[in-house]
């Protein structure tokens, strides 16, 4: 068994604790915290440290010899000041020491396992699991957003290239022509570099440091210009033209419940013989690409063109919200009825008028959650971190290997951990890739 | 019964291709009496397709059977044409030993074997019907009317199953080179329960050698010394290799290829089966490539009795005509006469998930199943899954518990967990990319991994035994005397300066040392009071020491590995009630029923909240069984 670790309280609280437990858990008060001889069960004031012995918390931690504990394991309790960036540097601390974020119902399946809990709860505890699961799931889903999720993606892929290649050269040596290893240190310097960035800055402080891109597009006469307005007034946002764009994309700064918002107003996105109306089309749509979130403008008081069904359909995996505009006219489209529900059940949607001002207060609040999600995302972001730190361990050592099949081995676990936070699975997919990029076979 | 009973047996094997040689040889020489039933007694041990053995995965395969005491890398040994080791650039774990075999004397090396093994009767016949008694393996009913009765039979029918031959629009219902096809069995198979599928695959032409003019295209050459598959063939064997030949397709080639697709067997239509990507036509390779300019071929001699050459690379099931018009477009084949066109094959598999980890059909027991049959692709995952199912099929009849090998024991482990845990939708190609121990194994170290297992199976010769033995006391001892840590000084700086390395600052164990580049054991052996050991030792000591860091991180990840795996699930759990799982999952598991945990999340469709979820319904379960009592 190996030792485990979580924040057992929800974030942004005045306190963190954290908990930890396996076989480890002396080990890690040892070496984690200032108190020597600490008594089981009672709580010792003391200092939680860094690896070079450097105070990271003054705190209180509590320690549970076997059996007597929740899990039934050796077990340590931190009872931490519960700001971000103290809990930060205690989770990452604890992954220093070797330990495991715990999954999904860990703790409690652990309990179980070890005869902590009744027979009569097993049930329970099951559906604790797999209600975990799906929690952290929607948790994973939600923080990916912001544009997140394709940086992991593009760096799997690239990774992904990377490992193909390698192994088309290993398993087909004599068919594989191209110089597989050229590629590879720049490759992997680059991999480094975008998952370095990933694990510590995250998108949370991209998005603080420079503000969270959101654009909106729809149709022509939808009442974006309106909604944008609406958004901004209140908020006295500084309004910006800049220059060059005019014709055709606007920005604007605002600031969404204390998150910085980039605010993209596009052209009508619909196919136009109108050759300048045509360029900003093209224009709205390159910064729709890059966006953090799309606020899709439609119409509630007409049905649904069909130029608009076609936008809704490219989304696809896009960070998108929905946003029915015009709520004070009698409702045509409705968000339960009809195909809209197909796509409003992927991303959230929302009614707002401009005109009496329903729904927008709550509409920036929900895109600033989208962009900057706050809420549960700590346990989940530091999963994340931590497997984005381990991935970032194995490309550093791949970049080291002295052989071909060692840097493989390397890069293949550090798609594991990325497939950790993206969900793939690695050697269904490498073998995919070496068959579709390499003409290999006899 | 109708028909005439013709003999007791305690296990049959069908099929003497390289799946059923190994079966039918493992299963004799565990003790038990033994049929081998071929359609062709001219057909034992056929190399249908390239007159090669090995290669990267499948020479860690052949290593493998030879350390288990089968038959294929002795057979490989005495009848090669060429050896080569491939990947010696890319690291120990991937090295590969590669043989041009020569078919003709394969095939009598290996029928003679199977003759001259005391307990194996080797017998021509078309097996018709499985007989089964109380839903278990009774016998086998051969066309003619005799039947043989027994206690297990491990099927190794290949490609035989209703075979079809196809040759641009012409179809022939044959077995492979020739052969006759088996009729009747696929029914017997489907009325025990097992819904069929058709797969495909394919052969390029053989060229007479004379046609061409070799001197245009680029000779391969063996490797000198001659490296061995088997751990009982004296290293220093050497004899005269025969040459290989590369050239290359040209756009011209294509040309005819693409103006020709529609009459592709594969492209008109008239191909059911589902081919594979790991041996793809030339049609395929041009038509998914298209920005390729060129595609590699190798011309490989098929024997030394022979002028035939087979031409790797080119598998085809385009018409004979179109055939010669694109050979005559390359360099050096210019005036090239086909003496066998290619073809494609399409063949009847069952479904691999219908069988245990010890390669049992799970609902009829004594049924073994090895080889094409299964959904692979190769002789060397054929011989391999045959020496394991031919295993189990004995340990059945000695009513002992089966001999299983996992993900991290060996390649064949690798090859039947995928069978038989993930399925497959094409022919299965064994790849080191499937490996994810790759790191331990190596086919250097196979009878390390392997040979004491086999022993206690029966399988290993007392000269094998001591020669393992020998080896794992010279690398004891050589280990022992490496870890003695010695001060810089200045032989040492002049050997590591030598190998453009610097000298280190603090005391270190000898051993360390071979972790520098190009540091041997014979380095140190010059320099400090070594053991003087065999070379075989000396190559395990030198990449122990170099891997030493991945060895031990994939080591602390196959303990992992186990943990799960040794968490057994009973057979008789009811997945459809087990609240906490999601649907799919209960559907996949409860039509795979696997038997650990470990298996159950490599299973596609359970994830790893479903895998926690049955952890704790077995721990509830245990209990509750306890307090019923």
């Amino acid at each position: 068994m190996d030792t485990i670790f979580a924040p057992a309280t929800p974030s942004g609280g005045a306190l963190c604790v954290l908990r930890v437990s396996g076989p480890d858990s002396r080990r890690v008060l040892r070496e984690a915290f200032s108190a020597k001889d600490m008594q089981p069960r009672f709580m010792t004031y003391g200092r939680l440290l860094g690896a070079a012995g450097e105070t990271l918390d003054v705190c209180m931690a509590v320690f549970f010899a076997s059996p007597h504990s929740y899990t039934g394991e050796d077990m340590a309790e931190f009872y931490l000041h519960g700001g971000q960036a103290v809990v930060k540097r205690a989770l990452a601390r604890m992954t220093a020491l070797g330990l495991r974020i715990a999954n999904p119902g860990e703790f409690t399946q652990r309990a179980f396992l070890n005869g902590k809990t009744d027979l009569s709860r097993a049930e329970a505890v099951m559906d604790v699991i797999n209600a975990t699961a799906g929690r952290a799931a929607d948790a994973a889903v939600e923080q990916l957003a912001g544009g997140l999720q394709k940086r992991i993606t593009d760096v799997e892929a690239a990774l992904r290239a990377v490992l193909a290649a390698l192994d088309a050269a290993i398993d087909y040596p004599e068919e594989v022509e191209e110089d597989v290893t050229a590629a590879l240190p720049a490759a992997l310097q680059r991999a480094a570099a975008d998952i370095r960035a990933l694990a510590e800055n995250g998108v949370k402080n991209r998005v603080l440091r420079e503000g969270a891109k959101v654009v909106i597009i729809g149709a022509p006469n939808v009442g974006k210009s309106s909604l944008l307005n609406a958004l901004l007034q209140e908020e006295h946002a500084i309004v910006t033209d800049v220059a060059g764009t005019t014709r055709d994309v606007l920005q604007f700064d605002a600031d969404f419940d204390g998150v910085p918002v980039r605010l993209y107003d596009t052209a009508g996105l619909h196919e136009s013989v109108d050759a300048v109306e045509r360029i900003g089309i093209e224009r709205a749509w390159k910064q729709a690409e890059k966006a953090d979130l799309l606020l899709v403008a439609l119409d509630a008081s007409r049905a649904l063109r069909a130029e608009e069904e076609a936008l809704l359909k490219s989304l696809g995996k896009r960070p998108y919200l929905l946003v029915l505009c015009k709520a004070d006219l009698p409702e045509v489209l409705s968000l339960f009825e009809g195909t809209l529900p197909r796509y409003a059940s992927r991303a959230r949607a929302l009614s707002v008028s401009a005109v009496t001002g329903e729904g927008i207060g709550y509409l920036r609040s929900v895109i600033a959650q989208l962009v900057c999600p706050e809420s549960e995302a700590l346990v989940t972001n530091a999963r994340h971190i931590a497997l984005l730190q381990r991935a970032l361990a194995a490309v550093e050592q791949a970049k080291a290997a002295a052989d071909m099949d060692c840097a493989a081995t390397d890069i293949r676990e550090a798609l594991l951990h990325l497939g950790g936070i993206t969900g793939s699975i690695v050697d269904d997919a490498v073998i995919e890739e070496i068959f579709r990029t390499f003409c290999v076979g006899k | 019964m109708k028909g005439y009973f013709a003999g007791e047996y305690a296990v049959i094997v069908v099929g003497a291709g390289h799946a059923g040689i190994e079966a039918a040889l493992a299963c004799a020489r565990m003790g038990l009496s033994t049929l081998c039933l071929t359609i062709n007694l001219d057909a034992v041990g056929l190399m249908a397709c390239n007159p090669a053995i090995g290669g990267t995965s499948k020479g860690h395969l052949v290593r493998e059977i030879d350390a288990m005491g089968g038959e294929m890398g002795l057979a490989t040994d005495e009848v090669y044409l060429q050896l080569r080791m491939l990947n010696t650039a890319k690291g120990s774990a991937v090295w590969s030993l590669r043989a041009q075999a020569d078919k003709r004397r394969y095939h009598e090396r290996m029928k003679r074997a199977l003759e001259q093994e005391p307990l194996l009767d080797l017998k021509m016949g078309e097996c018709e019907r499985l007989l089964t008694q109380n839903g278990r393996i009774s016998g086998v009913a051969v066309t003619g009317g005799a039947y043989y009765t027994c206690r297990a039979v491990v099927l190794c029918t290949g490609v035989y199953l209703k075979s079809h031959i196809l040759v641009g629009d012409y179809l022939k219902e044959a077995g492979p080179s020739g052969m006759l096809r088996s009729e009747y069995l696929s029914a017997s198979l489907e009325a025990l329960g097992f819904p069929l599928r058709r797969f495909k695959t394919g052969t390029p032409p053989r060229v007479h050698k004379r046609s061409l003019d070799v001197g245009r295209m680029e000779p391969q050459r063996g490797d000198v010394p001659t490296p061995h598959f088997s751990f009982m063939t004296d290293p220093a064997e050497s004899r005269e290799q025969t040459l290989c030949y590369l050239t290359y397709t040209n756009a011209r080639t294509h040309e005819i290829i693409l103006n020709n697709i529609e009459r592709s067997a594969m492209y008109s239509g008239l191909v059911k089966g589902t081919g594979t990507r790991y041996c793809p036509s030339i049609e395929d390779k041009i038509k998914r490539f298209a920005d390729k300019d060129r595609h590699q071929l190798f011309i490989e001699p098929e024997g030394k009795s022979t002028e035939e050459m087979y031409v790797q690379g080119m598998s085809t099931s385009l018409p004979y005509d179109v055939q010669v018009d694109m050979l005559r477009t390359i360099e050096g084949m210019e005036r090239c006469e086909i003496m066998r066109p290619g073809y494609a094959i399409e063949y009847d598999v069952i479904d691999s998930t219908q069988l245990t980890t010890g390669f049992e059909a799970k609902d009829v027991p004594g049924l073994f199943f090895a080889g094409q049959l299964n959904g692979s692709s190769g002789y060397e995952e054929a011989a391999a899954q045959g020496f394991f199912a031919g295993v189990n099929a004995a340990l059945f009849c000695k009513a002992e518990p089966p001999f299983l090998l996992k993900r991290s024991d060996a390649y064949i482990g690798v090859l039947v967990d995928d069978l038989a845990t993930k399925g497959t939708n094409e022919p299965y190609r064994m790849m080191t990319s499937r490996a994810e121990y790759r790191l331990l194994l190596r086919q250097d170290n196979a009878d390390l991994r392997l040979t004491e297992r086999a022993r206690r199976l029966g399988l290993i010769s007392d000269a094998r035994y001591d020669a393992l033995c020998r080896k794992r006391a010279d690398i004891e001892k050589a280990q022992k005397a490496l870890s003695r840590v010695v001060s810089p000084d200045e032989a040492m700086g002049k050997l590591l300066e030598a190998k453009g390395e610097t000298l280190p600052a603090k005391p270190v164990p000898i051993g360390d040392m071979m972790k520098r580049r190009g540091v041997g054991y014979t380095d140190l052996l010059m320099l400090y009071d070594l053991p003087e050991i065999n070379a075989d030792a000396m190559e395990q000591v030198e990449i122990m020491a170099r891997y030493d860091g991945y060895i031990q991180k994939q080591k602390a990840q196959v303990e992992k590995f186990h943990d799960m795996e040794s968490v057994l699930l009973p057979n008789d759990i009811d997945y459809m009630g087990i609240e906490g799982l999601r649907i799919e999952a209960r559907q996949k598991l409860n039509a795979m029923r696997p038997e650990s945990i470990g298996r159950a999340g490599r299973i596609s469709g359970v994830s790893p909240a479903d895998v926690a979820v049955l952890l704790v319904y077995l721990k509830a379960r245990g209990a509750m069984e306890k307090a019923n009592g």
